[in-house]
């Protein structure tokens, strides 16, 4: 593992064509602020800490540019993330019938990287519910074929967002005692796994 | 502005409303979201929108300051030329413009927070003085050597092309500067040659653009007053649509509208496109922007290697890190530095481009890595990509300028960048050939 990686304890990813919100997400979750922003070219980080029940964690959150002609990009942008959130817009039905090539990218994830589905701009619906072209059932059984989770948000008025985020957190913190204990196996005798060190270090500084 | 009959917004939006019923809900969306129009006509959306604006009647300039009656007259030094802009109304003599000087409102006037667009939070405050006589008689007088080398253009791009280059490098006045730009790229000659090459393009449909753009006009300078408008955002639309019919290889592709939008602040509509089909063909960017990004991709290839030969712990730091260009450079390389927010600081950076294309991109990002080097190995690791993207708006361009002009290129350096283009043609026609 290199000096970047051990710094933060989770990569996060978000995935999912243009102009479904990955940005406004990100904007919502790290500034707390729903406004317009620009097209993401390429890609764009961030960090958020994470208060976990026994320690702080730092997740960094990559955003990705929609287009499909990033695509390849994105790809490489993936690798060793912890975690994706692939997102459509339930008002825009192909930007659900398209979520497949963003479930195809999750071969260059970590192993047990964990994956949330997330239905955006959910306010737009509470005012005329006929601009909903994505249904909920539709949506959770997208989330179950492939074996994720799933969240239907709104990033202009917050809604989920902080279960959507506690979430996260939750799995995390779920699959790196997971981690631990295989670890611990693996190796057959007791160690403090790279993880868990690089945090010790850290409350030292 | 010509009397070309630009294919209204509104014809264009019902085409695409007929065929593709999206689009309405797509317009009722963004009302919804920016809790505008409850009123609808049931024409076309676009149109109720345009109506609104017009009736607004509020206008900006390019860097995105109200003008009113009272800002008219307000300059601060990096926009000296905005003294007489509109209608490229010239000070012929100095009475006109001492009148211009005490129109000029005190510094104290240009509080930051009163502003409704901050070019950018890194521009010195110095920069917002108030100027003197002298500095103003000084910016007219240089904007009057540009209109001579206008008059003079061949001689100015063969004889005398050092001091066009020089004068380029000072940064070309303001209120020339769209009028330069055409000049440097040839885009005025082009537009001469092929008269009827936009209204061929314009008129076209291409939906699968057509529907990427409009998802992008309100996403490019959001921040930036004039461009939440309708009327911009129309112009920006009808040049991107042309450029993708133009050149289907590279269709539309996001970041472009980056670049549209700033050559709509210099220039016609028309003009625009002609200059934009310039940077395309002449300046390469079909191989930015076509699909895999093939000369970008060689273009950082060759960044990597004068990043290690130039600044060896940069590249060391970055390359322990796993740091990408494509992670960290992609709006520089492929919107050429569109993310500086002081708007006359990209205008210069642009200029210097156009005239010197890659030797200067490639130049004036190593000046920004070395001035940035010590900032860069302190960074903590974690936040490296998060601040690397962002460097370009630690200084004020005219001081990356001054170390651009003390770099050094080998020959070997100057000629593999001049041949990234080369080889990709090439490998392009190879491909196409198969």
């Amino acid at each position: 593992m290199n000096e970047e990686e051990e710094k933060y304890d989770l990569k996060i990813i978000l995935l999912g064509s243009s102009k479904v919100g990955k940005t406004t997400l990100v904007n919502r979750l790290t500034q707390g602020t729903f406004e317009n922003p620009e097209q993401t070219t390429g890609a764009t980080f961030s960090k958020k800490k994470y208060q976990g029940e026994l320690q702080e964690y730092t997740f960094s959150i990559w955003d990705t540019a929609g287009e499909e002609r990033f695509d390849s990009l994105s790809s490489f942008y993936c690798r060793n993330s912890g975690c994706e959130l692939i997102l459509y817009d339930i008002t825009d039905r192909n930007s659900f019938t398209n979520l497949d090539r963003f479930f195809d990218k999750l071969q260059y994830t970590n192993e047990d990287s964990f994956v949330i589905l997330i239905g955006t701009k959910l306010d737009l619906i509470e005012e005329t519910s006929k601009l909903r072209k994505v249904t909920l059932e539709e949506g959770k059984k997208k989330a179950n074929d492939k074996n994720s989770y799933f969240f239907e948000i709104s990033s202009k008025t917050g809604h989920n967002i902080q279960e959507l985020w506690e979430t996260v957190g939750d799995l995390f913190e779920k699959n790196s005692q997971k981690n631990e204990i295989k670890h611990r196996q693996d190796n057959n005798h007791f160690q403090i796994n790279s993880f868990t060190n690089n945090q010790k270090k850290k409350n030292c500084c | 502005m010509s009397n070309l009959p630009t294919p209204h917004w509104i014809d264009v939006a019902i085409g695409i409303v007929s065929s593709d019923d999206d689009f309405e809900d797509d317009f009722t969306k963004s009302n919804l979201r920016t809790n505008q129009n409850q009123n609808q006509q049931k024409n076309s959306p676009y149109q109720i929108e345009l109506t609104q604006t017009t009736e607004k009647k509020a206008s900006y300039d390019r860097y995105g300051f109200e003008i009113t009656k009272n800002t008219d007259e307000k300059i601060f030094l990096h926009l000296l030329s905005r003294v007489g802009d509109e209608g490229n109304k010239q000070f012929s003599n100095e009475s006109e413009t001492s009148k211009a000087i005490t129109n000029l409102l005190d510094p104290e006037e240009w509080n930051p927070k009163k502003r409704k667009y901050t070019p950018s939070k890194y521009t010195p405050s110095k920069n917002f003085r108030k100027p003197t006589k002298k500095e103003i008689k000084k910016e007219l007088s240089r904007a009057d050597k540009w209109i001579h080398m206008f008059a003079n253009w061949e001689v100015y791009t063969t004889k005398k092309i050092k001091i066009l280059d020089r004068r380029i490098l000072k940064g070309i006045p303001d209120r020339v500067r769209g009028e330069a730009w055409k000049k440097i790229v040839g885009s005025d000659q082009l537009q001469k040659s092929k008269p009827n090459l936009y209204e061929q393009n314009i008129t076209a449909r291409n939906l699968t653009s057509e529907k990427i753009i409009l998802k992008d006009l309100d996403r490019t300078f959001p921040e930036h007053q004039l461009f939440v408008q309708r009327q911009i955002q129309q112009k920006l639309y009808n040049v991107l649509r042309a450029l993708a019919n133009y050149s289907p290889e590279t269709g539309y592709c996001q970041g472009m509208s980056f670049i549209g939008g700033l050559l709509l602040l210099y220039m016609e509509e028309k003009e625009a496109f002609y200059f934009f089909v310039k940077l395309l063909d002449d300046y390469h960017m079909k191989g930015i922007f076509q699909a895999g990004f093939p000369l970008l991709q060689y273009q950082f290839e060759e960044w990597k290697k004068m990043l290690r030969s130039h600044c060896p712990k940069i590249d060391a730091k970055l390359e322990e890190n796993n740091v990408e260009p494509s992670f960290y450079a992609m709006k520089w390389f492929m919107t050429i530095y569109s993310n500086i927010r002081d708007f006359s600081g990209m205008a210069q950076v642009w200029e210097n481009y156009l005239f010197r294309k890659n030797e200067f991109l490639f130049g004036f990002t190593l000046s920004l890595m070395k001035l940035s080097e010590k900032k860069i190995l302190k960074m903590d690791p974690s936040y490296l990509l998060q601040q690397l993207q962002d460097i370009p708006n630690d200084f004020p361009i005219s001081k990356v300028l001054e170390v651009y002009k003390k770099i050094k290129l080998s020959k070997d350096e100057k000629n593999r960048i001049q041949n990234l283009a080369n080889n990709w043609l090439t490998q392009n026609g190879n491909s196409q050939k198969k």
